[in-house]
């Protein structure tokens, strides 16, 4: 029995006194596991992410990484485990993408130093694994929706953290764009990385036939496999509208998509 | 429910405060009232300006600073109703004591027009300002320009030395009376003192004058430049005066290179009580004035001798030090002690006059 | 910014010793070449006395401790404006962002009221700054709210109330003498530095550059903003708290030596930029010696183009507005 790599147990969280976000939350991720969370806006999924990586703290539960409790960890061993792939990435300075993914870096550089030959050589590895060479010593702010989501990936990969989440990656990205970021999830999974990922389009849960977890509005909580959560019932009711979901041959996969407007 | 009562607390505060604003009512103490032909005096002032005052005013606003001392000398300080804080010196205290009961303003550019009016001031002596001027227009408030903020009256010796006599004679017109013989008195001496120095000095070669280096204040770094009273005394003096060819005519901040490269020979510190601030002062180690010792304190009284009625004193001072050969005559502490004694009415101890001479208060 | 493109150091480091040494021959008291170079080799070898004690007084007393003074104030305004604009994320702020100017100008205000001399002025123009910047530090706190939004407003804030204070000061201060001599405080200067002006603060501000020297490329994780920064494993709160209090005492200290100067922190920083990139582990050492070499041409300008002394922020505003609009100019594409 492996143990998880990260593991949640009865995670609770509030801003305010009124509305508690998720209450008694929890779930297990395994390496080369994919878990996509599903869910409305303003449910909460940001935050459980900030608190997964450390950067909230939660009202009562535990969250344990590799066996451990998230709070022994110092911050620069947490990065080493966690990456975060942000959903903004509005930039005020003009980094090279080559200095902006050697950013990444920073859990492994003391305070006093900045990144070496070997660093660098990291971030060469990385731009090359994702394709985007060619960006090396464009200017970060100049780059595109879909180029900017790859060079947030580059960094999180030279972070050689085991544990990836990326907080709405597709939001801002064109068709084509989308579905290569799945792709890339997939191979990362299929790497060893485990990946938390959320998304407000059920069909992508059911692309990648991952670990699925729904996160309601009134903080009710479920976790299950795509094939099993993802019904036409529940996802109806969760977004209020009226959807299908049904096997197309054409695309040899099960897919879930609203009827006719 | 609760909110209205709260907002009718609030308007019945802001009602009663409004109210508590006037005062009883106050008819100003103005000695012109509309009744017949008031007297007044013609007064001719340092613009060429010619206003009608009340004659034996008696509460009369002072604005710039020398006027106070100006009232002093002409005797006619009891009718003052208001002078400038910077007027109140410790040897004005001492020779005219009433001075501590007379209202002060800070800035004689915006006096308080209220405050004025509820003095009963009855006559202002002021700059020329023109806002100040448009101001006093405007509530028919008659103002005497005896000073001049902005271009000067006068761009060389002779126009300097007409501004004097203009100054005090432009007093004296205004409160007319005793004030017009002691004017007559002050400028009799004014003149005699100038021509017994001019007599002197008026022949002097440039090679002839030691370079003088007028140090106001901040560390000597701040002086008079041209067209100021120091460079005119200097000059009556039989100095050369190095500042005289920088560009702003008052108050000029120099570079200390400046002052080096004049290299003055002497060195005379106006509005610092110690030489120490000077002699001590490495950088200025190099120049002649210090190689010779030759760093003096101007002496200080009822107001500053280098911009009031004193600076004659101020004159006779410089020449003493700058042509010691062509004054040997000239006993500096009794020429203070016969102005004080005449001018002011006060008999000042030869120990008052060594503090004086030493630019500190009477003790 | 590529390698290729990016303008070397060296060339920054000799552009500055030529403006220092610039500065040394150039002044309104005129040394010939010979006495110039006797009087500097004196310093190294005995040589007979040929010059003047003005001479050496202008070279070593007057010039000397002002050009070490404008190379101080220049690199550490430079370096505290290019660390504020990292940690703030935002180009358009300078040095005086959470008071330090304006408390400085109140504490050195009171020195010149109460008739102080220059070391009281100074003084009491440092406690002013820490001063002001501790408060504003203190709010954020005090709201409960740390966040870097929270500490620009609490610094507009004691800014305003620090400047109100001081024109309270100006109003009750002697037309004559005192308010002259405030004005031209605040308007900066390096007219009376001496080596004893220098000597005290040079070790704090050594030590402050060598700080932010050592950790400029963690500032470049702070401009990424705090998320981020977190998650890149950063401890925002020292990191951010460390910088903020270096850059505080540079700039400090260097009001402390020459009152306020203003646009050196605004603009250095973004020439910076210009020629060696945004990445502060070449901006920050850039901003070192262009700041340094601004001030000091500045410098040499303000004590020589007339007799008077040109107070320092005439003369970088004349300087540095057109300049700052011109490299806007270059860059109005991206803007």
């Amino acid at each position: 029995m492996t143990i998880p790599c990260l593991s949640v147990e009865n995670a609770s969280f509030q801003y305010d006194a009124d509305r508690l976000l998720f209450h008694n939350l929890s779930f297990q991720l395994y390496p080369g596991e994919i878990l996509t969370i599903l869910g409305p806006n303003g449910a909460g999924k940001s935050t459980l992410l900030d608190c997964i990586s450390g950067i909230r703290k939660l009202l009562s539960g535990n969250i344990k990484i590799d066996d451990t409790d998230l709070s022994q960890y110092s911050r620069k061993t947490l990065a080493k485990k966690i990456s975060y792939v942000p959903q903004n990435h509005t930039q005020t300075y003009e980094f090279t993408v080559r200095e902006y993914v050697a950013m990444g870096r920073a859990p492994y550089i003391s305070v006093w130093n900045s990144p070496s030959e070997k660093d660098y050589q990291l971030v060469d590895n990385a731009l090359a694994q994702l394709g985007i060479t060619r960006l090396a010593d464009k200017i970060y702010t100049q780059l595109s929706g879909g180029e900017c989501q790859q060079v947030m990936i580059a960094r999180s990969l030279v972070q050689q953290a085991k544990i990836i989440i990326f907080d709405e990656p597709t939001n801002h990205l064109d068709y084509g764009n989308q579905l290569k970021v799945l792709r890339q999830i997939k191979h990362l999974a299929q790497d060893g990385y485990s990946l938390i990922w959320t998304t407000h389009v059920p069909d992508h849960a059911l692309m990648l036939n991952s670990k699925v977890a729904i996160l309601e509005r009134n903080g009710i909580w479920k976790t299950g496999l795509a094939s099993e959560l993802i019904t036409e019932n529940q996802i109806s009711q969760l977004y209020d509208a009226k959807i299908c979901q049904t096997y197309v041959e054409k695309a040899e996969r099960e897919a879930c998509i609203p009827y006719r407007l | 429910m609760k909110k209205n009562v709260l907002y009718l607390l609030l308007i019945l505060t802001l009602l009663l405060t409004m109210l508590s604003g006037c005062t009883q009512s106050n008819t100003p103490n103005n000695a012109q009232t509309d009744n017949n032909q008031p007297e007044t005096n013609l007064v001719t002032d340092v613009t060429g300006r010619e206003v009608q005052v009340p004659a034996n005013a008696n509460n009369v606003m002072l604005l710039p600073g020398p006027a106070f001392e100006k009232t002093l000398l002409l005797g006619v300080a009891d009718r003052v109703g208001t002078t400038l804080k910077s007027s109140n010196t410790a040897w004005a205290r001492l020779i005219y004591p009433r001075i501590a009961e007379i209202a002060v303003e800070g800035k004689s550019s915006s006096p308080n027009i209220e405050e004025m009016l509820n003095r009963g001031t009855e006559f202002v002596i002021c700059h020329d300002y023109a806002d100040l001027n448009a101001q006093l227009d405007e509530i028919n408030m008659p103002y005497v320009i005896t000073q001049c903020s902005g271009e000067l009256p006068y761009s060389d010796l002779e126009g300097f030395l007409a501004f004097q006599r203009a100054e005090v004679n432009t007093i004296a017109q205004a409160f007319g009376g005793e004030a017009l013989t002691n004017a007559e008195r002050w400028i009799e001496y004014f003149d005699e003192k100038v021509n017994y120095v001019r007599s002197r000095t008026d022949l002097l070669t440039d090679e002839q004058r030691p370079r003088v280096y007028y140090a106001r204040s901040d560390e000597g770094l701040v002086t008079f430049s041209q067209n100021s009273y120091p460079h005119y005394l200097v000059e009556l003096a039989g100095g050369y005066y190095v500042a005289k060819d920088t560009p702003e005519e008052m108050n000029s901040t120099l570079t200390i290179e400046q002052i080096m490269f004049w290299d003055p020979e002497i060195i005379f510190m106006g509005r610092m009580d110690d030489t120490a601030i000077i002699k001590d002062n490495p950088a200025w180690s190099g120049m002649t004035a210090l190689k010779n010792d030759a760093i003096y304190l101007c002496p200080s009284g009822v107001f500053n001798w280098d911009y009031s009625g004193e600076s004659v004193l101020l004159m006779l001072y410089l020449a003493k030090h700058i042509q010691p050969e062509l004054f040997v005559d000239l006993d500096i502490k009794e020429e203070i002690r016969y102005y004080y004694s005449n001018f002011y009415g006060y008999d000042l101890t030869p120990e008052q006059i060594q503090l004086i001479l030493n630019h500190m208060p009477p003790a | 910014m590529k390698s290729s493109k990016r303008i070397p150091l060296w060339l920054l480091i000799a552009i500055t010793l030529l403006v220092f040494c610039w500065g040394m021959c150039w002044g309104r008291y005129q040394i010939s070449i010979h006495d110039f170079i006797s009087v500097l080799l004196s310093k190294v070898m005995s040589i007979p006395e040929t010059w003047s004690q003005n001479t050496e007084n202008a070279v070593w007393i007057i010039r000397f401790p002002r050009l070490c003074g404008a190379f101080l104030v220049g690199a550490a305004l430079a370096m505290s404006g290019a660390t504020y604009q990292g940690i703030f994320q935002n180009p358009l702020v300078s040095p005086d962002l959470l008071g330090v100017s304006a408390g400085a100008c109140v504490g050195a205000s009171i020195a010149i009221l109460q008739g102080w001399g220059s070391a009281a002025i100074q003084i009491l123009a440092l406690i002013g700054g820490l001063s002001a910047v501790g408060i504003t530090t203190l709010i954020p706190r005090f709201f409960r709210n740390q966040s870097n939004l929270m500490l620009v407003l609490a610094g507009m804030i004691v800014s305003g109330f620090f400047s109100s204070m001081q024109g309270l000061l100006k109003y009750i201060a002697d037309p004559d003498t005192q308010l002259a001599q405030i004005t031209f405080w605040t308007m900066g200067s390096l007219n009376k530095v001496g080596m004893n002006d220098i000597l005290p603060v040079l070790m704090p501000m050594l030590l402050g550059m060598i700080v932010l020297v050592s950790i400029r490329w963690q500032l470049n994780l702070l401009s990424l903003g705090e998320h981020d920064a977190k998650t890149l494993g950063v401890n925002v709160a020292a990191l951010r708290g460390v910088s903020i209090l270096t850059a505080t005492i540079l700039t400090a200290c260097s009001i402390c030596l020459a009152g306020t100067v203003g646009w050196v922190g605004l603009v250095i920083p973004h020439l910076g930029r210009l020629l060696v990139g945004t990445n502060n582990k070449y901006l920050i050492p850039a901003s070192i010696f262009l700041g340094a070499a601004f001030m000091i041409i500045i410098d040499n300008l303000a004590r020589n183009l007339t007799g008077n002394d040109i107070p320092l922020s005439i003369l970088t505003g004349f300087i540095g507005a057109p300049a700052y609009a011109l490299m806007l100019l270059r860059q109005r594409s991206q803007v």
